[in-house]
């Protein structure tokens, strides 16, 4: 080879400016590859082309937002991200967004003022999705003021000086408010347990609630935490973040601390079942039409006045959804006579600690417009609470608009106390022992004149033996004979298996298969399986579950449908792919699976 | 086709300079090897290259020749280097050398690479932009490459005011 010849002038001169990236889009984007978010954003400070070349590469590479799509989705993503989005120079037609806070808590408050700013010069925000479930530390936080329990390196002192409690206030309703103001209409928070809960003490000064369990004594927490640690509760903590049993006591510490009077509650709640004891006063400018909230972050102080303020004031709420908030029974029978929703019409509760007495004179109020309601309460509340004295007994009446309700199995009982029917006379006993109940039981069931669809969800953390789940699916019985009294057609039961262990699953599908103790035959109204995985519940693929469940479908007289829904979307091909014939896919209602977009494939059982 | 070591190959770059060069080393670039393999016949006039320059081509050769014989990139393994690139600037130590090159130099290399389809000396002189641009302020960027600033004074307005909230912390 010649030696190389001494360096020339290149014929073709690029102008100076360009000269420096003066590369094809597609050369500058293999630089690109090779460079960390931070440099990212500052070449699209650089000049106009780096702007428009480096920006969409960049939202494009993390996969923060696409184009196309009109909506963001941020679940992890660089720091740069809500800089980079609000300075971006193009239009942003983003509509919906569905932010999950990261881990990093010097990051919390300024990406909560990024999303503040970005939702600010969006033309219209209709969906906002707030998720803080990447923050553990505030639990972290808590076993660090009981003793620290050895093995947890994590940095708290760095959260104490980072996190400023009095902003957390201002910086989330900061976005929430933003949101509202931009006509959203649909509203979800999730999470927060972990975020420091702040009081407003007598002098009107914000306080933490971990002042709060200070207050109670050193001793009695500390020997909370030997207890968390003699059941080996700290175990899956490294994993997990917090321990749920653990927590749980830290939040029972939080109740038990007086909490200063909030204004907007009413403790002692001068209502009547039929009247709301507050004046509506609807804002109508405000869109809000579906609010939904996972654990307890704004039901807790300090936003609990505000987030009952907005449901009453909410003049087009119409889906209200609770799902595991970490709130007091004590402390739902002051929130739940505060709230009076005009257009309530599709409630909620999942796994929240409301008990049933509470409740009824909230359903009273609403249930001229319930049209569809899921109530999925821990039984053990229902149990518990249902003792009441005679003057509390009332009859409660029927909901005239309900088409749909979904129940756990205890709800039974509770309703058929509500009819002065006792749970243990229900099946076989003297006719005219029965006859005057039956009389109001036929009234009162012909009074729910649309409903269509009742669900009875028999709940993985209620039902974790195969003997529950026998139990449970009994009490399905006793409402099928409730029809039948009352002389009128039953409406069509879904049976959903919800949460549940799969190997407790599959003992009672084979028993219930060889030896069955259920009466099949009487199950004729049992039209619909369904079965849910929840994402931590069933680690494994479900495909060696479709035997026993075929198996036991085959059981029901009028089964037509069998229903999966939370698979992840590998499984569901795989099901798809292993028992072709058995399924259809189609869309399910797509305001059921409204918070939990999950894929849904209603199986057609056509050979049973 | 294995083509005899000692085949000599004529190219012509756009500014009339002429290289021989052995077959291997050219192979290189895939545009090349593609262009051979196409060619049954043995061929006297030189390859014409139009979008390379006789210095970058020496650049390029000088590159090739250090390089030749190891394994091409397949297009399987191309992949798995997508994965790994972000992580890794690394440069190995001849490269290294062999890049430091003025910046005009650098892009025109860049370009060369893509054009004859290099993919290794492409990364190479990508990653070397990557390096130099890496950690720095946009207003180092621009001193760097000489770049203007050419947004108007509302655009920077709005970068500086927007991004209020996220430099104070």
């Amino acid at each position: 080879m010649e030696d190389p010849p001494p360096h020339q002038e290149p014929e073709v001169i690029l102008e100076p400016v360009a000269q420096a990236l003066a590369l094809p889009n597609e050369l500058l984007y293999l630089i690109f590859a090779y460079l960390d978010s931070k440099t990212l954003f500052s070449l699209s400070k650089v000049n106009r082309h780096l702007h428009y070349t480096a920006l969409p590469w960049f939202f494009d590479h993390y996969q923060i937002w696409d184009l196309r799509w009109g909506w963001l989705d941020l679940w992890s993503y660089p720091r740069e991200t809500f800089p980079a989005l609000t300075s971006a120079l193009f239009e942003l037609p983003i509509k919906e967004f569905s932010v999950s806070i990261p881990k990093d808590l010097d990051q919390v408050l300024s990406d909560l003022r990024g999303l503040k700013a970005l939702i600010h010069r969006v033309s219209e925000c209709t969906e906002l999705d707030l998720s803080f479930s990447g923050l553990h530390h505030r639990t972290l936080r808590d076993l660090r003021k009981l003793g620290r329990p050895p093995g947890i390196s994590t940095n708290v002192e760095a959260y104490d000086k980072k996190i400023n409690i009095e902003d957390w206030r201002e910086v989330i309703l900061g976005v929430l408010e933003e949101a509202l103001t931009k006509g959203c209409s649909k509203l979800k928070v999730s999470s927060g347990k972990s975020l420091p809960e702040i009081y407003a003490d007598a002098n009107g000064k914000w306080i933490s609630d971990l002042d709060a369990i200070e207050r109670l004594g050193m001793a009695s927490a500390r020997s909370l935490v030997s207890e968390a640690k003699q059941s080996q509760q700290l175990g899956p903590l490294r994993k997990w973040g917090f321990v749920p049993n653990f927590v749980m006591k830290v939040l029972n510490l939080r109740e038990s601390y007086a909490e200063p009077k909030d204004p907007a509650i009413v403790t002692d709640p001068p209502y009547t079942l039929h009247r709301p004891w507050k004046p509506l006063a609807p804002i109508p400018t405000c869109k809000l039409q579906t609010f939904a909230m996972n654990e307890s972050l704004l039901l807790r102080p300090p936003f609990r006045s505000w987030t009952i303020h907005l449901l009453n004031t909410s003049a087009h709420l119409s889906v209200v959804q609770f799902t595991d908030p970490t709130v007091a029974t004590t402390q739902w029978k002051s929130i739940l006579p505060s709230l009076t929703l005009s257009h309530l019409e599709h409630l909620v509760l999942r796994d929240v600690a409301i008990s049933y007495v509470d409740l009824s004179s909230f359903l009273e109020r609403h249930g001229e417009k319930l049209k569809r309601l899921e109530l999925l309460l821990p039984e053990i509340l229902g149990t518990h609470k249902i003792r009441m004295s005679g003057s509390e007994k009332r009859f409660y009446e029927p909901m005239k608009v309900l088409e749909e309700f979904s129940l756990s199995p205890g709800y039974f009982i509770w309703l058929l106390n509500q009819c002065r029917v006792p749970e243990s006379k229900v099946e076989g006993r003297s006719r005219n022992e029965a006859s005057d109940d039956i009389k109001k039981l036929r009234s009162w069931v012909s009074g729910f004149l649309r409903l269509q669809t009742v669900s009875v969800v028999l709940d993985g953390s209620i039902c974790a033996t195969p003997e529950k789940m026998n139990d449970a699916l009994r009490r399905i019985i006793i409402l099928h004979s409730w029809f039948e009294s009352a002389r009128l057609p039953c409406p069509s039961i879904t049976v959903s298996f919800f949460c549940t262990r799969k190997a407790s699953l599959i003992a009672f599908l084979e028993k219930q298969t060889t030896s069955p103790t259920l009466n099949f035959k009487t199950l004729t109204n049992i039209q619909t399986l369904h079965f849910s995985q929840h994402y931590w519940s069933w680690t494994d693929s479900p495909g060696n579950l479709m035997d026993p469940i075929q198996k036991f479908a085959k059981k029901f007289p009028e089964l037509k449908c069998i229903e999966f829904s939370g698979l992840r979307v590998p499984d569901s091909k795989e099901l798809l792919k292993r028992y072709p014939a058995l399924f259809v896919k189609t869309e399910r209602d797509p305001a059921r699976t409204l918070f939990v977009p999950e894929l849904t494939i209603p199986m057609r059982a056509t050979s049973v | 086709m294995a083509a005899p070591a000692t085949q000599q190959i004529k190219i012509r770059c756009n500014d009339e300079k002429e290289f021989t060069v052995d077959r291997d080393v050219l192979e290189r670039s895939v545009l090349i090897k593609n262009m051979l393999e196409d060619v049954t016949e043995q061929q006297d006039a030189p390859i014409p290259l139009p979008n390379v320059s006789g210095p970058v081509m020496a650049k390029v050769l000088e590159y090739c020749t250090h390089h030749r014989g190891e394994p091409l990139p397949s297009a399987d393994t191309e992949q798995s280097q997508d994965e790994t690139r972000k992580r890794t600037t690394d440069i190995s130590e001849w490269d290294q050398k062999f890049i430091t090159v003025d910046q005009e130099m650098l892009f025109e290399i860049i370009l060369a690479a893509n054009y004859l389809d290099i993919k290794s000396l492409l990364d190479v002189g990508c990653k070397t932009v990557a390096n130099m641009i890496k950690g720095k302020t946009p207003e180092e960027i621009r001193k760097l490459f000489n770049i203007v600033n050419d947004f108007t004074p509302e655009e920077e307005a709005q970068i500086k005011k927007e991004n209020e909230w996220a430099e104070d912390r």
